[in-house]
């Protein structure tokens, strides 16, 4: 394998490219989420991942055959339930701290949840299905010819047509996208809605928000209710395409990627945080392909490729935080109208600048 | 009349059953700390003697602390978890080991389970094997062992020199008198570490006061009058419900240790008579706690209207007091014989009652306070960069677990002699050369393509002498390497004082090049540059020492079997309690860091700079005090503090590229617990989140013991934000 073929393997290996149409899904839920605290809200909070856990814990208990072995909306509520619980009991009261130490707070709920798995499930918990939104496998979807007409479209979409099972795979695709898609347009017009305006408002000026009848506190514990839900939501997912529950996953690593795809796309921007999870997932894929071409390629003894990708990956965000702290797009929302008008009126000025010359 | 005294009666009683009850509790046999060496057969060729440490827990109880009670018949499900040190080919080949149970009673050995341990290349462990022992159906009621032998290919008993760690086993109850237990002195070290603990920071600030003995004093007793005086202040309201609150918590804590203590001491008891002899003395102690209490208060009251306390013709409520007293202990002396009649019943239903926690409380003290110096030299780093920037520095659990790495290039790492020798000469040369350097950087030029023919000169010329120094010149430096590695002690001595110095250097270049180009803006944005960097550390230790484990004693390690080693692993008893000297020089090291900072902050010029900067920032640059110099200094200290911290910590547990983030949260946990911008709170919370954490982590499952820390976190967070010493004490 070549650099150049390890350079496009997440697009041109079809294994990959799933599991990177997969994972986008996920980033993007926990992107637009972790969005309307951090960069709404302007609460600096890092209990996702414990929340994804969370999520995480309840599809597993609800749909393994060896424990529940129900659907999973089952398992989304169940994850949601827990979730709430730990919203609850561990983030309605540190909602009164400040800043940093909010934080810090959260981060520890994070590294607390990731730990407490660990010691009940230091391997994991193998034997997930599926998605299965009927209660019984993938297969009895896309078994129906209805289903498989749909799952085939879906794989043809995306130009999947390698795979022993296509219809299969292509099911699995939708319903991520489904969840995916539903989410983005449902929190898109909640922060463009009074509410999200609002919340908008507390993060400027409290004070002022205050003064104007705002519950900020009720305000602020909403938007941490909401976007853990759909963290929880995204763990329920993840859990049912790694067909595994592994804590080891839950952890600092996977939060500091999150965050960075976030502070790519720019905090309180809804299409920024989307465009974040798409940059950095492609980055990420194709980094995770070099690192591996790279370990086969050079053999230097304990050097490790995967740990020079996260060094890459560390370095880059403390420039990025150093050099533009706002992210790349800031809260600057892009629509298409905005982009072609904008891009008009910076056509008409350039003409007339000319023309006075 | 008869509701005055409602809160101390409770409080003291509760208190003195504590303490009663604690030295009455059952001990714990003897406790073996479970380290047996095995020395290895010939064609594993084994330099140094293979050091096996187990560790044996079941069912959420470690055993080696206690014996294990239980009946003929029973499965224990016990974890052990073994630790192989040594070996000279140990990174190279796997090697296999059994393990096996031996239960060994008055009449003979039988074995009960054998497990296969088999060790990869360059694994040392901790591994886990569970062993599943099923006790025969026939067993005399009495002490038994259950002893656990390692054993290598071709086992030679006579290499054996110490036994083969082992677990006392109780087969039904034993047999002891009241005053076994009551004459326990060893049960005290527990609350008079935890006392002595609390009054360093007091002394201390008397000292400070006064320069001399009257300060201890004055330091002792101005604590309390402050605390006094700020309940006084307080609202009735408010210090109704205060007090209320605390008298709850200490209350609700105490009755439960003391009922489970008392469970302890019934279930064992021979009579029903010694349960009533122990209701009686919680009665009388009731009494006479109460009737204190009351006329306490009754003085505080006369005082409080200007009558004489002391005038016996106005202290008029003394029959009252003794009635109401008497009440309650008689309400008190009724439970407790319920208890006592009950509790057997209860204790056979339920294993809940044979929770070992507190028979082996001052263990987890001492093991708290071991670690807990660790947790106080990191915690100094947190609370000085906040003391001065007011900013959370994230990425310090990193630097702590780069300065342990640090240390195990130049211990175990490859060539690492050759490696600080040539680190050393480099010193050498650059500060030979330090004054021609500075003036070639003078007189470079600053504009046009000459400015980038400059740098990228001195970039080639950089980059060039590190080739130099980290690949050529080790191999070359042997006169010099056997010159600095001719005494182990002074080597490993230079070793610690060159990690520290670099972990310095770490922390000063992480503040310059991430933090101070954020300086002022955005609060938050520090913080995260602080965790990405946090990101980037980590994962550039895993790049260079791999994810594996990695010890002091593997490779050709220095310190492996140096006289230091054998210093640090040996023994000493303190009462009941067997310690490593490790243990004890964490204690030690760290009080004596503490003494030099708080002399550094208190007497040097730039520890004065320090304060007035923690004080007030920009009043300091004003009066001509180089805050940038200040931060800088702040961040090596903090930086050079946690690799004596992280060289400590990997010598018990090995190093890995991930431990610093709990490690940070946790120091963090102790920055705030101390009240976080003051040094001497974070010294004391570090100990006592290592005794929390170590104790709670008894009474908890231990799969929470990680999480104690957090848990306080956030309590301190919500509740007291200042810290338990508030805004006193030496700030920084």
């Amino acid at each position: 394998m070549s650099f150049f073929e390890a350079l496009i393997a997440p697009f041109a290996n079809e294994g990959l490219f799933v599991e990177m149409l997969l994972f986008l899904g996920i980033f993007i839920l926990l992107g637009v989420s972790m969005n309307l605290v951090m960069g709404y809200a302007g609460l600096f909070q890092l209990g996702h991942i414990g929340f994804f856990a969370l999520g995480a814990l309840g599809t597993t208990f609800a749909t393994h055959p060896d424990h529940l072995g129900l659907d999973m909306f089952s398992g989304i509520l169940l994850g949601f339930l827990f979730t709430s619980m730990a919203v609850f009991a561990v983030g309605l009261p540190t909602l009164r701290l400040k800043g940093d130490y909010f934080a810090i707070a959260s981060f520890g709920f994070t590294l607390s949840v990731q730990a407490i798995m660990i010691g009940y499930w230091a391997t994991g918990i193998f034997g997930v299905p599926s998605p299965n939104p009927l209660g019984c496998d993938i297969g009895c979807l896309t078994d129906t010819p209805v289903g498989a007409a749909v799952g085939n479209g879906v794989a043809a979409l995306f130009a999947i047509d390698e795979s022993s099972n296509p219809a299969r795979v292509g099911m699995r695709l939708l319903i991520m996208g489904i969840f995916t898609v539903s989410v983005y347009v449902l929190l898109g017009r909640m922060v463009n809605s009074p509410f999200g305006r609002t919340l908008k408002s507390v993060r400027e000026d409290p004070r002022a928000a205050m003064s104007m009848g705002k519950n900020v506190q009720m305000l602020r514990f909403k938007a941490l209710w909401i976007s853990a839900l759909v963290q929880s939501l995204a763990g329920s997912l993840w859990t049912h395409h790694a067909r595994s529950l592994s804590p080891q996953f839950f952890g600092f690593e996977f939060l500091i990627l999150t965050v960075l795809a976030l502070i790519l796309g720019g905090l309180g921007s809804h299409v920024g945080a989307m465009l974040g999870a798409v940059v950095f997932v492609i980055f990420n894929e194709v980094s995770k392909s070099l690192a591996r071409w790279a370990g086969d390629a050079y053999d230097i003894g304990d050097l490790s490729f995967a740990a020079m990708r996260l060094m890459l990956f560390g370095g880059l965000f403390v420039a990025l935080m150093v050099l533009r702290p706002a992210g790349i797009m800031g809260d600057r929302e892009v629509t298409l109208r905005g982009v072609v008008t904008d891009g008009w009126k910076r056509l008409r000025k350039a003409v007339r600048r000319r023309g006075a010359d | 009349m008869v509701r005055r005294g409602r809160f101390s009666v409770p409080v003291v009683t509760a208190l003195v059953f504590v303490l009663l009850f604690q030295t009455v509790a059952v001990t714990t046999g003897q406790s073996d700390d479970g380290e047996g060496e095995a020395d290895g057969e010939a064609d594993l060729m084994l330099r140094y003697p293979v050091q096996v440490t187990f560790t044996v827990w079941g069912g959420g109880r470690t055993y080696n602390e206690h014996r294990v009670e239980a009946a003929p018949g029973d499965d224990l499900e016990t974890r052990l978890f073994v630790r192989v040190r040594g070996g000279e080919n140990s990174m190279e080949q796997s090697r296999n080991y059994t393990v096996r149970a031996v239960l060994e009673t008055g009449e003979g050995e039988s074995g009960l389970a054998d497990v296969e341990l088999r060790l990869p290349p360059g694994e040392s462990g901790p591994f886990e094997i569970v062993l599943n022992l099923s006790l025969p159906e026939e067993l005399e009621d009495g002490e038994h062992l259950i002893r656990f032998h390692l054993e290598t290919g071709a086992w030679d008993p006579d290499l054996d020199n110490n036994d083969p760690p082992a677990v006392p086993l109780q087969i039904g109850r034993p047999e002891r008198t009241i005053k076994e237990y009551l004459f326990q002195p060893s049960l005290l070290i527990g609350p008079l570490a935890f006392a002595g603990l609390l009054a360093v920071p007091w002394v201390a600030r008397g000292l400070q006061r006064n320069e001399h003995m009257v300060g201890l004093w004055q330091g002792t007793t101005g604590f309390f009058e402050s605390w006094m005086d700020r309940f006084r202040r307080m609202e009735a309201i408010r210090r109704r419900r205060a007090l209320s609150l605390v008298v709850a918590g200490v209350v609700l804590v105490a009755w439960a240790s003391a009922v489970v203590a008392l469970g302890r001491l019934v279930l064992s008891l021979q009579s029903v008579l010694d349960a009533l002899t122990i209701a009686a003395i919680a009665g009388v102690v009731h009494l006479v706690g109460g009737t204190l209490g009351r006329s306490r208060r009754e003085t505080q009251d006369l005082r409080l209207v200007g009558k004489d306390p002391y005038d016996p013709a106005n202290r008029t409520r003394m029959k009252a007091h003794l009635r109401d007293a008497s009440v309650s202990a008689g309400f008190t002396f009724l439970v407790l014989v319920v208890f006592a009649l009950f509790w057997q019943q209860l204790a056979a239903a339920t294993a809940f009652f044979r929770w070992p926690a507190f028979a082996s409380l001052h263990i987890y003290v001492v093991l708290g306070l071991s670690i807990g110096g660790i947790y106080a030299l990191i915690g100094l780093g947190y609370t000085m960069v906040y003391g001065i920037l007011k900013f959370i520095n994230f990425a310090h659990g990193e630097v702590f677990m780069w300065g342990a790495f640090f240390a195990w290039i130049f211990v175990a790492g490859p060539s690492g002699a050759g490696q600080l020798s040539s680190l050393l000469l480099l010193l050498v040369v650059v500060v030979l050369l330090a004054r021609p350097l500075s003036r070639a950087a003078d007189n470079m030029p600053r504009q046009g393509w000459g400015k980038w023919a400059a740098r990228g000169g001195v970039l080639a010329a950089v980059l060039g002498v590190g080739w130099l120094f980290v690949r050529v010149l080790p191999g070359q430096l042997a006169p010099v390497t056997g010159f600095i590695t001719s005494s182990t002690l002074f080597y490993l001595l230079l070793v610690l004082l060159v990690a520290a110095a670099l972990t310095g250097l770490l922390g000063a270049v992480m503040e310059k090049v991430a933090y101070r180009p954020l300086r002022g803006g955005d609060r938050l944005a520090p913080l995260v540059t602080a965790i990405a960097l946090a990101l980037f550390l980590q994962a550039t230790s895993q790049f260079f020492f791999s994810g594996r484990r990695q010890s002091y004693t593997g490779g050709d390690s220095v310190y492996a079997g140096s006289a230091l080693q054998t210093f640090f692993s040996r023994d000493v008893r303190v009462l009941d309690v067997t310690v490593d000297y490790l243990a004890l020089s964490v204690l030690v090291l760290s009080v004596l860091l503490m003494l030099a900072l708080h002399l550094f902050v208190r007497h040097t010029r730039l520890g004065q700079a320090m304060r007035a900067a923690s004080d007030d920032l920009e009043t300091a640059r004003t009066i001509g005090i180089n805050v940038d110099r200040v931060i800088t200094t702040t961040f090596v200290i903090g930086s050079m503090l946690a690799a004596v911290g992280g060289i400590l910590f990997g010598l018990r547990f090995g190093l890995q590229p991930t431990m610093g983030l709990f490690m940070g949260i946790k120091a963090f946990t102790a920055a705030v617990v101390g009240g976080i911008g003051n040094i001497h709170g974070a010294f004391v919370g570090g100990f006592l989140i290592g005794m929390a954490e170590n104790v709670g982590g008894r009474f908890i499952a231990s799969q929470f013991q990680r999480v104690i820390a957090f848990a306080i976190l956030i309590g301190f967070l919500l509740f007291r934000p200042q810290g338990i010493f508030g805004s006193g004490g030496e700030r920084v």
